[in-house]
């Protein structure tokens, strides 16, 4: 438990994979200008992030290593995580349509955020178990969903600030960013 | 070639499973676009208008819903391409330049007050009664064109509204009067000022040449009978001459010694009438007795 613990905060907070790792960077800019579609998207990225990963540990461990064929493992993944992204899709356009329209090309990009293909691999590649890997999996989509969260909260907040004119629009959030992620670098060594 | 036939099966197998997977999820969630176009036209003012180049309000929402442009809705304004934006996250158009809608203006003095133009109007912006002139408020029109159809004597138009209303009031150019009996009368200065002005092209300066002497005849001469006593020549004399005064009185002169004309002219007739009537009688009478001598003589045994 205590293991599992220190994997759930490590992937959440400490290896938090957009503002330690810098990955999956794309719809962290992209969708978080408004924090209903980033509430949306930090889901939706979350559960493709858990299933992917789950789904990779199993077709890893249950016919890719039993037949040798390791080396084939980015793009079974990859797979994996495209035909779940499309499951999402169409789940999330016929239970919330509106959310579908705001989403727009946000949704099908998942599947070219790299943070989804970094946590299955990693979680491959530190031979951790099935619960494990879904724990891990889980910190990682809980830890993206909350940077995305705090950082669409921000950038509302930015909206009725004074910026220079020369900083608004994408340079304030990048520089906003920066320092969110300088906040996260203070976790280090708390745990992992 | 084992590993490789291992290869193929366990991607085309991974594919399969995939593919299987999401023709299920398919059928199992058949994607829903009703209620999209629903929570957008919602949104949406319904006025029915067309002005967006689709037949009505729902056919725009699900164009809306299919990808078309959110700022095509004048009636809705850039309150309804804010809403849009917001619901799906489409950036909002700056200045909506579409929205630019035309106003519709009642030309007030062709209208018969039918009332068929203000049950046409979505937005309830004629204002009027049966039997009444309507007019249009222009804050509340937004363009549509419903009311042109059913105006039966074409009296409404649509004119580009205005862009900035000129804050300045309206003038009115009133000339005082130049005329006052009070100031003194100045000399004529020919200056020729009341000749341009004068509607009968008469040669006001002149007439005054001859009213001051009171040589009406010449005045006449010089067209004095045909002033309409319109007074244009008083306005713009610099030297503030009454010659309306003048000229109304070499009128009446002038009347009054035609009239006096008449009258001796008639007077010599009657009289001439009379000499002759006169001299005829005498004729007349010089004439019988002539012949009643004549007879006289003839009979001497009478005398």
């Amino acid at each position: 438990m205590g293991e599992l613990g220190l994997i759930l905060i490590g992937a959440l907070l400490v290896n938090n994979f957009v503002l330690v790792q810098f990955l999956g960077l794309c719809p962290f800019m992209g969708v978080s200008s408004r924090y209903p579609p980033a509430l949306a998207m930090g889901l939706a990225t979350a559960f493709v992030l858990a299933l992917s990963a789950a789904l990779s540990h199993v077709l890893y461990h249950f016919l890719l290593v039993p037949l040798d064929l390791v080396f084939l493992r980015i793009i079974v993944f990859i797979t994996v995580i495209a035909s779940v992204v499309q499951f999402t899709e169409r789940v999330i356009r016929s239970a919330h349509p509106l959310l579908y329209e705001v989403l727009g090309i946000y949704l099908p990009l998942i599947t070219s955020n790299c943070a989804v293909l970094a946590v299955a691999l990693l979680a491959v590649g530190q031979e951790l178990t099935f619960l494990a890997t879904l724990v891990y999996s889980c910190g990682a989509a809980a830890g993206f969903a909350l940077v995305l969260l705090l950082f669409a909260a921000l950038r509302e907040r930015l909206e009725h600030a004074s910026v220079p004119t020369s900083f608004r629009g994408a340079p304030i959030a990048l520089v906003t960013a920066g320092i969110l992620s300088l906040g996260f670098v203070g976790f280090a060594g708390m745990a992992g | 070639m084992a590993a490789a036939l291992t290869l193929l099966t366990v991607l085309g197998g991974i594919g399969a499973m995939a593919g299987l997977a999401l023709a299920w999820a398919d059928r199992r969630f058949p994607p829903d676009r009703d209620s999209v176009v629903d929570a957008i036209d919602a949104l949406l003012p319904q006025t029915q208008c067309a002005q967006c180049g689709y037949p009505g309000c729902r056919p725009y929402a699900e164009a809306v819903a299919g990808g078309a442009a959110i700022d095509l809705c004048p009636p809705g304004g850039a309150e309804t391409v804010a809403a849009l934006a917001n619901l799906l996250g489409r950036p909002a158009a700056a200045p909506p330049v579409a929205l630019a809608a035309p106003l519709a203006v009642i030309d007030e003095r062709r209208c018969i007050g039918c009332y068929l133009c203000v049950p046409a109007c979505p937005v309830d912006a004629i204002v009027g009664a049966p039997q009444f002139m309507h007019t249009v408020v222009a804050d509340l029109c937004t363009g549509c064109e419903l009311c042109i159809a059913p105006c039966p004597v074409d009296c409404i138009a649509l004119v580009p509204r205005p862009e900035v209303v000129d804050p300045r009031p309206v003038r009115i150019m009133a000339r005082p009067r130049r005329h006052t009996p009070e100031a003194p009368e100045e000399p004529c200065i020919r200056c020729g000022l009341c000749a341009p002005v004068c509607p009968e092209t008469l040669a006001p300066q002149e007439l005054l040449w001859y009213a001051r002497t009171e040589d009406w005849s010449n005045a006449a001469a010089h067209g004095l009978d045909r002033c309409i006593e319109c007074g244009l020549c008083n306005q713009v004399c610099p030297s503030n001459i009454d010659l309306l005064t003048r000229f109304t009185r070499g009128r009446q002169a002038l009347a009054a010694a035609s009239d006096k004309a008449a009258e001796a002219e008639r007077a010599r007739a009657a009289y001439d009438r009379r000499e002759l009537r006169l001299a005829e009688r005498a004729r007349d009478r010089d004439a019988r007795r002539r012949e009643r001598l004549t007879r006289a003589a003839g009979r001497p045994w009478q005398r």
